[in-house]
């Protein structure tokens, strides 16, 4: 690999990572709030992409424009599925939400087959090939479009659990519910919120992809399965954390793809295995468990 | 105020309070002792709606508030300061503190009552952006009471504030929460520590095992001498 290959990875890989911080920190805070391993993320992101595609396709509506929108809709749409479906099972052991949401994903990607076939899409506005060159090394637009508004979308996150109300209601239901609950938070509500902004994270993370790469019905597994490396790499309940776990899985499977492009997913488990043995806490050295 | 009658509760299928009666009047500090596990947390975590009882009616002002969700009984004036403090470990004191007004609309009264908790408990003020993981154990304990009042309940409930502290530290909270009482605030005061409650209280109501079986003048129970043997160790 020469210098010029080099820097071209390191650039594809900071720009592939914002994309994937915005992934995995929806995926995360419902993990580390709910306690609830959310396998339906990637099938969220599926839709938000799908959201976008036909918005793009049937209307001519701008991808960048239809971002609110996919992330709208999925919020309510997270919202219901949070209050009148996975409620019912809060209480119960790790295993019935993790299967229940399991079974969601399943659900939502064979109804996706069926309504909009199993063909890869794409988006594709006119801008959609154009870039910049720095120096020798091309940086597209769209993608470098997607990281900016990644990181925009993480910072928000962030004032918004900081600075809001309902953002500290979150917070602490996530660190003693029982307290919170002496506080006057509804529990109920708090947790369909908080569900609610993962499902329009992902969304949001499916509306950049889909600018950038091909969508299908099956696309969300893999983001899924990243998400869940990442949030392990980077250790749960912090959005720095989250990011760097992001960084560091960007530059994983950047050069990885390059000796072994086919192996993306194992690779992805192979870290995952690696981390659990050599540091289970996590990189950010937090338990991801609880 | 308060009237708890005939009260039952239990975990399951396990009953670890039995036919409780209890009144709180109005600006009364009430004080309920008991020894360890005798189901005093229980009880206050019954009046705060965290647990439903199996049966009996806790009515405030009149009206029956068992069985409503916490929020609710917040919200109709009943406030508490967990055994254990229970702080948002990973929040700020500012944040702690301000989390007890999340049910306040009053958006003046609450940076005035901010204000107040603040002048109670000057320490906080220094420590505003600190972690409340960070604190040492007395000045956790400030910020669980601190963010007790800012919810301004008719009625505060406090488990245990004594627990785990050097005597000074509990001595320089209770005084915080005398002049709280002086501002028209009902108290209901939990302890295991007998002699430091009875102090405080104007009434005590003693749970043996999840039975009352004591109840009066703060004063005299002092000098009751099934009190006196089996808490006071004279
Ligand atoms: N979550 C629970 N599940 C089952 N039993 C419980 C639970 N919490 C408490 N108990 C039992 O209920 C009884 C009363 O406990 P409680 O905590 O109310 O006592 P307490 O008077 O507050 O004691 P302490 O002074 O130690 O705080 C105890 O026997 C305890 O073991
Ligand atoms: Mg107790």
């Amino acid at each position: 690999m020469n210098s010029l290959e080099l820097t071209q990875c390191i650039v594809n890989a900071l720009l592939l990572s914002g994309t994937l911080a915005l992934v995995a920190i929806g995926f995360s805070i419902v993990w580390g709030i709910l306690n609830i391993i959310n396998l339906a993320h990637g099938a969220f992101l599926m839709i938000g992409a799908y959201i976008t595609y036909w918005l793009f396709t049937l209307y001519g509506v701008d991808p960048f424009l239809s971002l609110p929108i996919s992330m709208i809709l999925l919020f309510i749409g997270g919202y219901l599925v949070q209050r009148y479906l996975i409620n019912f099972v809060i209480r119960a052991p790790l295993l019935v939400t993790f299967l229940l949401t399991f079974a969601l994903e399943i659900i939502i990607m064979n109804l996706a087959v069926v309504f909009w076939k199993g063909d890869l899409r794409s988006v594709t506005p006119s801008y959609a090939g154009m870039g910049f060159a720095l120096g020798e090394v091309q940086v597209p637009y769209v993608r470098l479009a997607a990281f900016i508004l990644s990181l925009i979308l993480t910072g928000l996150l962030h004032l918004f659990m900081t600075y809001t109300k309902m953002g500290n209601a979150i917070r602490a239901t996530g660190m003693d519910i029982d307290a919170a609950k002496l506080q006057g938070v509804k529990i109920g509500h708090t947790y369909a919120v908080t569900f609610a902004l993962g499902a329009a994270l992902a969304a949001a993370a499916g509306s950049l992809i889909s600018i950038s790469f091909p969508i299908d019905p099956t696309m969300g597994g893999a983001y899924t399965l990243r998400a869940f490396v990442i949030c392990v790499l980077g250790g749960l309940g912090s959005i720095p954390g989250v990011m760097m776990g992001a960084l560091l899985y960007a530059f994983i499977e950047v050069f990885s793809g390059i000796w072994a492009p086919s192996l993306k997913d194992a690779i992805a488990l192979l870290v995952l295995v690696l981390v659990l043995i050599v540091r289970p806490t996590g990189i950010a050295g937090k338990a991801f468990y609880h | 105020m308060l009237k708890i009658e005939n009260l039952n509760v239990g975990y399951g299928e396990v009953q670890v309070l039995w036919d409780i009666n209890l009144e709180i009047n109005k600006s009364e500090v009430i004080a309920l002792v008991g020894s360890n596990g005798a189901g005093k947390s229980t009880l206050l975590y019954t009046i705060s709606g965290l647990l439903q009882p199996m049966s009996g009616s806790i009515k405030l002002d009149g009206r029956e508030i068992s069985g409503l969700p916490a929020d609710e009984i917040l919200h109709l004036g009943i406030g508490q300061v967990p055994q254990g403090r229970r702080l948002f470990a990973g929040m700020t004191v500012k944040e702690n503190i301000m989390m007890g007004a999340y049910l306040r609309k009053d958006t003046e009264r609450v940076k005035e009552d901010f204000e107040f908790v603040l002048s109670l408990f000057p320490q906080m003020g220094e420590r505003l952006n600190q972690v409340a993981g960070s604190l040492s154990g007395g000045e956790q304990q400030m910020c669980a009471v601190a963010r007790g009042l800012m919810a301004n309940p008719k009625l505060l409930l406090i488990d245990e504030l004594s627990l785990g502290l050097a005597p000074i530290i509990v001595e320089n909270i209770y005084e915080a929460v005398s002049q709280v009482i002086q501002r028209d605030m009902t108290v209901l005061i939990v302890e295991q520590d007998v002699l430091l409650a009875l102090e405080q209280a104007d009434r005590a109501y003693v749970l043996d095992v999840g039975h009352i079986t004591i109840s009066g003048d703060a004063k005299e129970l002092m000098d009751n001498p099934t009190i006196k043997e089996a808490y006071l160790g004279v």
